[in-house]
């Protein structure tokens, strides 16, 4: 065994072991909401480090890398989405936090079941959601895999380091939820700023003498990377660039995994907070797209998946092996940490409102959740294994697909006049576009992202079916069925922390 | 259902704070999306880096700088 490798084992026994200690001295039974979503207790610094780890994701070392080789300037719509997307988190992450508190909920599924007053709904959604995941940790897997066969120089081959992804991961969240992944993301963020902070120094001295000669170079000799549309892009134009922007910074703040960290905050301003400091990681997502664009001139001719592995080619080229170990331990956490949130996400969806809705199971939501955990890594690690490429095919509508699901739960939660009705028709348009777009090769449309169409089109489906469709008859007031309050501190006590729930006792 | 009274506090009695200073959180749209067509270029570098590069550099750190502004409007009406 090399000493790369051995590195890398040590770090994945200390990674279960850091899961499973955060939860030690917490009562055991603690609940779904306790597993799900920390029992709504982290502060402002484990907000941060968790919803830090889980968007940073093996795609940061491999596609982003892989993007600026290959394309270079569309590349920057992911700093760009993630940007804005912090920024309308200030506004939307308290909304939702304040919401499923006041209601005890735990997850999209539930804030929409309780919204429309109807726990099929909530079912559906799960399904849905599901299938947009499913890809995602399928993509972690096989990142990870990557990653650690290469940094292991080969003594690991590509179908243990997938099992590996798999048995890590699963070996700690399914006991200590998102408490447990919020605890390996303090190792993982630690082990990713210090890695590629070293990274973006060392790799312009060692091969261009300095960032001098390597920007000169790349400037001089490969402009075509350095504006939209980017080189050989296949439409990723300034018009691509905009509207994935737009749709993808409405859509991460929705998403399940980030919505996990918002109900997991101990008060609404522990996430207003998060969203001021949270922007500050993005900086290190040019770190990636630096090195892709340096390896250009290190390795070229890498095509295909190998164009993935441009970091990481400049990485086992130009360090010594313990450091090789160290920055695939830093892309497999980036791996593991993301991975385990999708599949915790997964589990509440099912065990609260699939599951939970049959009777019998009603009352052992966390085993179900748990259960589900299990299955859920289980059936991407089998696809992956025999067949990879359906999940790949997959991923293509993950995002998209999870967009549509923006106008039900954010204009529903602000809009009382939006019926179940429109909500679900225009759901249902929106992703049937989706699919239709991106499997008929029509993503981007117009040199727009399709996804953003189908979402315009899912909005006037909704607005039509409201304005023309059944009335619908709900009884209960306003404060019970939208997000009203957002957890605004409303006096000087509760601005120090002392947050209280909103259903005011006195 | 919900409790508006708030201990007597007659001007805290609206919960949501009015939300002015809430457009300061559209600034990264304004400086990644908007200006997109007059930054879209390679020259002039700034500090070697190619233009384009620079800007989105300026706007990700500007970015926590928005929601600070956003915030800061928000905690004085909270507050007040």
């Amino acid at each position: 065994m090399n000493v790369a490798t051995a590195l890398f084992g040590a770090f994945m026994v200390l990674t279960v072991a850091l899961g499973l200690l955060a939860v030690r001295g917490r009562v055991a039974g603690g609940g779904l909401a306790e597993w799900s979503v920390g029992g709504r207790s982290l502060g402002t610094v484990f907000i941060w480090v968790l919803m830090a780890g889980e968007s940073y994701t093996s795609f940061s070392y491999l596609g982003a890398a892989g993007w600026g080789y290959n394309f270079g300037a569309p590349v920057l719509y992911v700093v760009a989405y993630m940007s804005c997307g912090y920024a309308l988190g200030y506004v939307v992450g308290p909304m939702l936090w304040a919401y499923a508190r006041r209601h005890g909920l735990v997850g999209i599924t539930d804030i929409v079941a309780h919204r429309y007053g109807r726990p099929w709904l909530g079912a559906a959604v799960a399904v849905l959601a599901t299938v947009c995941l499913l890809p995602y940790i399928q993509l972690q897997i096989t990142g990870m895999g990557v990653v650690v066969s290469t940094i292991s120089y080969g003594a690991i081959s590509l179908d243990w380091a997938y099992f590996l992804a798999f048995a890590v991961t699963t070996a700690f969240v399914v006991i200590s939820g998102l408490r447990g992944s919020a605890w390996v993301s303090v190792l993982k963020d630690i082990l990713v700023i210090a890695t590629l902070g070293f990274l973006a120094v060392y790799v312009p001295l060692h091969y261009f003498g300095g960032y001098g000669p390597l920007l000169h170079r790349i400037v001089a000799e490969k402009p075509q990377w350095l504006t939209f549309p980017g080189h050989a892009s296949g439409g990723l134009g300034g018009s691509w660039f905009i509207t994935t922007t737009l749709i993808n910074s409405l859509t991460v703040v929705i998403f399940p995994t980030t919505v996990a960290g918002y109900l997991g905050a101990r008060n609404a301003d522990a996430l207003r907070r998060n969203a001021m400091y949270l922007p500050f990681y993005n900086v290190l997502l040019y770190v990636p797209m630096l090195l892709g664009l340096a390896a250009l001139f290190v390795v070229p001719g890498l095509v295909g998946a190998d164009s993935n592995l441009a970091l990481f080619k400049l990485v086992v080229d130009s360090l010594p092996a313990w450091a090789v170990g160290l920055t695939g331990v830093a892309a497999a956490l980036s791996s593991i940490v993301p991975m385990a949130v999708f599949m915790l996400v997964i589990g509440t969806m099912w065990g609260r409102s699939v599951l939970g809705a049959i009777p019998r199971l009603a009352h052992r939501q966390k085993l179900s959740s748990q259960v589900v955990v299990v299955a859920a890594g289980a059936l991407a690690l089998l696809l992956t294994y025999t067949v990879p490429n359906t999940l790949v095919r997959l991923s293509l509508i993950s995002y998209e697909g999870m967009a549509q699901l923006v106008p039900m739960l954010l204009l529903g939660l602000v809009w009382r006049r939006l019926t179940v009705h429109a909500a679900v028709s225009g759901l249902v348009a929106g992703f049937t576009l989706v699919c239709v777009l991106v499997f008929s090769g029509h993503d981007p449309l117009w040199g727009m992202n399709a996804g953003l169409v189908a979402l315009a089109v899912n909005v006037a489906v909704a607005l039509a079916v409201t304005w023309r469709g059944p009335r619908e008859r709900d009884g209960r007031p306003d404060a019970e069925v939208l997000a009203l309050d957002d957890g605004f501190p409303r006096d000087a006590a509760s601005a120090r922390g002392e947050d209280r729930p909103v259903r005011a006792s006195s | 259902m919900r409790n508006h009274s708030n201990g007597g506090k007659a001007d805290n009695v609206r919960p949501r704070p009015s939300a002015a200073n809430r457009w300061w959180l559209l600034l990264p749209y304004v400086l990644f999306l908007a200006a997109l067509p007059l930054v879209n270029r390679v020259t002039p570098t700034v500090l070697g880096l190619p233009f384009l590069f620079f800007w989105m550099l300026v706007a990700t750190l500007a970015t926590p700088l928005s929601v600070w502004l956003a915030r800061r409007g928000d905690r004085k009406r909270g507050r007040a």
